[in-house]
């Protein structure tokens, strides 16, 4: 049951990015433009490129919404709404997030177009900068917790949101979540003005909608992990009385809204640079950030 | 238990057939993504057996290694859209023959080993990543962190093997 | 996976048999070399470039560009003045007041009259704001390359306010020049990714001229040598960089300088711009007259030599500056990341039409 209810509201979550990217990017607040989008995409002709790798091709876009949904499967929306609450839960996220490499460089590789090889490469390229600043951060937060459960993960932020309590963290997670889920400004791999598309280039129709949809799977997805590792998942503020599930929401939609926002204002970071910042001040950073959590645990338990 | 004989059975001949596939393509890409979901299966089988770090643990990092390995290979190889027609077999006698010993000898291990009485109650997964993390700080620790430096050296070596000196005098 | 491919089967491969006879890279690391097309219709440049880059991996091997829009001024039999001024005006969609401009300047040099003082104002006021339409034109395709929404928006809705404004609504618009040249200056992460790309370090100005020459530290520009605009205070911009950074602030400090320009030139009234295109045809037995004239268009200088006979054009040539610009691809484009060598490319601010072929 559980199971279904996550995965209607994770429909109904990047319905709403899709609305919030739309009104985002073209200023204009439409509910029902993804909609019409979508049955677009379902009617539109799918062109298929000459010399495809059938099997990659096919796979690709599935392979990326699957594994979205597989990572939101460990995020507890309430106490109980959670498909499953894995032991290793905080590490299963990591687990299924890697896949969505393999499913870009898989849609890259596969139609055997020059535009999304580059892009499927490019996003390679864009996991060894960003792969370490979500693993390290995720591991000071399990830290703090002394679990890899994701409900304990929640239930340890009581007191302090980890917001708080390990700021260096959430700003490295949060700008590391921003490049898996290759928001703009680190774009690259599906940029239009540099790939025409990139990835997404020689995707058109049926195709290309899943791979839009996990797309935004993905970015609901990062924001709720974001919302449970460092903003206290379901818990409120203090004397506002409102129940569990809405918390969560409104966070999760605060968390997408920023993520969508900060794109607009600057320009895309160049792929040299996002690699020589990650490893010469993320990795740093982010071993300071589990230093500090170190001293503070044993400190302050 | 017939369920979790099933899965693992299941996983196992999964991760053999992507093994095989490896060797039946003709594309670096190919090639590396097949090794990935032998891994992968790999992986899944340690879940079906109840060891859940493990499993997650295989199926995250394997899917970097391969990715990355994926990109060398296809970066020295050249074989940037799969057109390669590479053959990946090479030293087909002696690989024959070693790939027959060592499926000769891990038969044997599994068959004469005695491995004991079988398990019938073990601890819950929480209780696992404890033990798991307990053991690589206490009896372990030694072991693994002097595998760690000695991969983090050959890292560094590997690199710096790679640079081209750079002459005195010359700018670039 | 497709195992019915037919291949040779083959020995041992080692990697120096695979890789000996491929092209050498400037990294020394041999891999396929690939031909991609970016244009006639890529998003992030000028419709109508033809630019294929052979990738060798990220970084470009070589570059060949062409357009597929470009003109040819040759002139079968004489036409008239206003014919040939009109023909001017359809050379360049993206630049149509600088070329009917340059006609007309050139056929007031060979027939001798003069423009009327106020007319000649008139004339500035719309070319300069043509350079600022072109250059927030151009803004916004800078913007579509480096993945800026909201400079695209903005570039491109102030781009439509500009064409659609009177003189009066121009001055009104000041506040939003001010403002987008404020906000680029304080943008995050815009510096690092254009600072030292593209760069052109030129001591002589090699053919280039425009935003182009003078990011470079190249003092040309055919505006300091007219008296309505040394009366109204022009100076020379310059910059040393010859980046894609410098002509980026070059460009935005341009769009404030044309803007003050149009303000000092104080024209009060629309109707002045109705002459601008108008030459006196009553001087019909000029014979075998030839002038020239230069004009700097937004992309750099244009000049056009022509000859009349019996009141007609009979012979023109012209000199655009993107077809000079145009050769800067390669040297420009040379053993970069591909991301560096379209934004190389952009910044050069090419119009495919002016090409001449």
């Amino acid at each position: 049951m559980n199971t279904l209810i996550i995965l209607v509201l994770l429909l109904l979550g990047a319905y709403f990015v899709a609305v919030l990217e739309n009104w985002i990017s073209k200023g204009r607040f439409q509910l029902g433009a993804p909609l019409f989008a979508a049955v677009a995409f379902l009617g539109r002709e799918s062109f298929i490129p000459r010399k495809p790798d059938q099997l990659f091709y096919e796979v690709g876009p599935v392979l990326l919404l699957l594994s979205a949904i597989l990572a939101a499967a460990v995020i507890p929306l309430t106490p109980d709404l959670i498909i499953t609450d894995l032991a290793t839960g905080a590490l299963f996220i990591n687990a299924a997030l890697v896949y969505v490499l393999v499913a870009l460089l898989m849609a890259g590789w596969g139609p055997d177009g020059a535009y999304s090889m580059i892009g499927g490469w490019r996003f390679l390229g864009q996991l060894i900068a960003y792969a370490m600043l979500i693993v390290m951060p995720i591991t000071a937060v399990a830290m703090r917790a002394e679990s890899l459960l994701t409900t304990q993960i929640v239930v340890s932020q009581a007191e302090l949101w980890n917001i708080v309590y390990q700021p260096l963290g959430f700003v490295l997670f949060f700008i590391a979540s921003m490049a898996l889920a290759f928001l703009p400004p680190f774009d690259m791999m599906i940029a239009k003005g540099e790939l025409a598309g990139g990835v997404e280039s020689e995707y058109s129709g049926m195709r290309l909608a899943i791979f839009r949809l996990g797309r935004l799977v993905l970015i609901i997805t990062l924001a709720a992990a974001t919302v449970v590792f460092y903003l206290g998942g379901w818990q409120g503020l203090p004397g506002i009385g409102l129940p569990p599930w809405a918390w969560s929401a409104i966070k999760i939609l605060l968390v997408t809204a920023a993520m969508l926002l900060i794109g607009r204002y600057i320009p895309r970071i160049r792929e040299a640079h996002l690699l020589s910042w990650c490893w010469i001040f993320g990795i740093p950073l982010a071993l300071l950030n589990i230093f500090i959590v170190g001293v503070l645990v044993l400190e302050f338990p | 238990m017939t369920a979790q004989a099933f899965f693992i059975g299941f996983f196992g001949l999964a991760s053999v057939w992507f093994g095989i596939v490896v060797f039946r393509t003709y594309s670096m890409m190919r090639s590396a993504i097949a090794l990935l979901f032998s891994q992968t299966a790999l992986g899944a089988m340690f879940l079906s057996m109840q060891a859940e770090f493990l499993g997650v643990l295989q199926i995250m990092m394997m899917a970097t290694e391969m990715s990355i390995m994926a990109i060398f290979m296809v970066m020295f190889m050249m074989d940037p859209g799969g057109l390669g027609e590479m053959d990946m077999t090479h030293q087909k006698r002696l690989s024959l023959i070693a790939g027959f010993v060592s499926f000769v000898a891990a038969v044997a291990v599994a068959v004469f080993v005695d491995w004991g009485p079988v398990a019938t109650t073990f601890p819950d997964a929480a209780q696992q990543t404890v033990d798991l993390g307990l053991e690589l700080l206490d009896r372990s620790m030694l072991i693994f962190e002097t595998a760690g430096i000695t991969i983090l050296t050959a890292m560094i070596a590997a690199t710096a093997v790679a640079i081209q000196p750079v002459k005195k005098g010359d700018d670039k | 996976m497709k195992s019915d491919r037919d291949h040779i089967e083959s020995s041992f491969m080692s990697m120096i048999d695979v890789t000996k006879d491929l092209p050498r890279s400037g990294d020394g690391l041999p891999m396929d070399w690939i031909d991609v097309p970016f244009g006639p219709l890529f998003p992030g440049l000028p419709g109508g470039l033809l630019l294929t880059f052979t990738l060798d991996g990220d970084t470009v091997a070589a570059a060949n560009a062409d357009t597929l829009a470009g003109n040819t001024l040759s002139l079968c039999h004489a036409i008239s003045f206003n014919d040939f001024i009109q023909r001017l005006a359809k050379l360049d969609p993206l630049t149509p007041t600088s070329y009917p401009l340059l006609a007309c300047l050139a056929i007031e040099d060979a027939t001798g009259i003069a423009a009327e003082t106020s007319t000649a104002k008139a004339r500035l006021v719309a070319l300069e704001k043509e350079r600022i339409i072109s250059h927030l034109s151009w803004l916004t395709l800078f913007a579509e390359q480096t993945g800026y929404d909201w400079l695209k928006d903005r570039a491109s809705s102030l781009q439509t306010a500009f064409m659609q404004a009177n003189i009066k609504q121009i001055i009104k618009l000041k506040k939003a020049v001010i403002d987008l040249h404020k906000r680029l200056q304080h943008t995050p992460l815009l510096k690092s990714c254009t600072r030292g790309i593209g760069q052109l370090l030129m001591d002589t100005d090699g053919g280039a001229s425009g935003p182009i020459a003078r990011a470079s530290g190249i003092r040309k520009d055919a505006r300091s040598s007219n008296k309505f605009y040394t009366e109204l205070g022009f100076t020379i911009l310059t910059s040393t960089a010859g980046d894609t950074y410098a002509r980026l602030q070059l460009r935005l400090d341009e769009i404030k300088q044309s803007f003050r320009l149009i303000e000092k030139a104080a024209i009060s009234s629309d109707s002045l711009f109705k002459k601008i295109m108008l030459v006196s045809e009553s001087n019909m037995d000029t014979n075998n007259a030839s002038g020239q004239a230069i004009i700097e268009t937004p992309r750099g200088q244009a000049r056009l030599q022509l000859t009349l006979e019996n009141g007609q054009v009979t012979s023109a040539q012209l000199e655009t500056p993107s077809t000079q610009h145009l050769t800067f691809i390669e040297p420009l484009t040379d053993q970069q990341e591909l991301g560096s060598a379209l934004l190389a490319v952009g910044s050069l601010d090419l119009s495919p039409w002016e090409i001449q072929q």
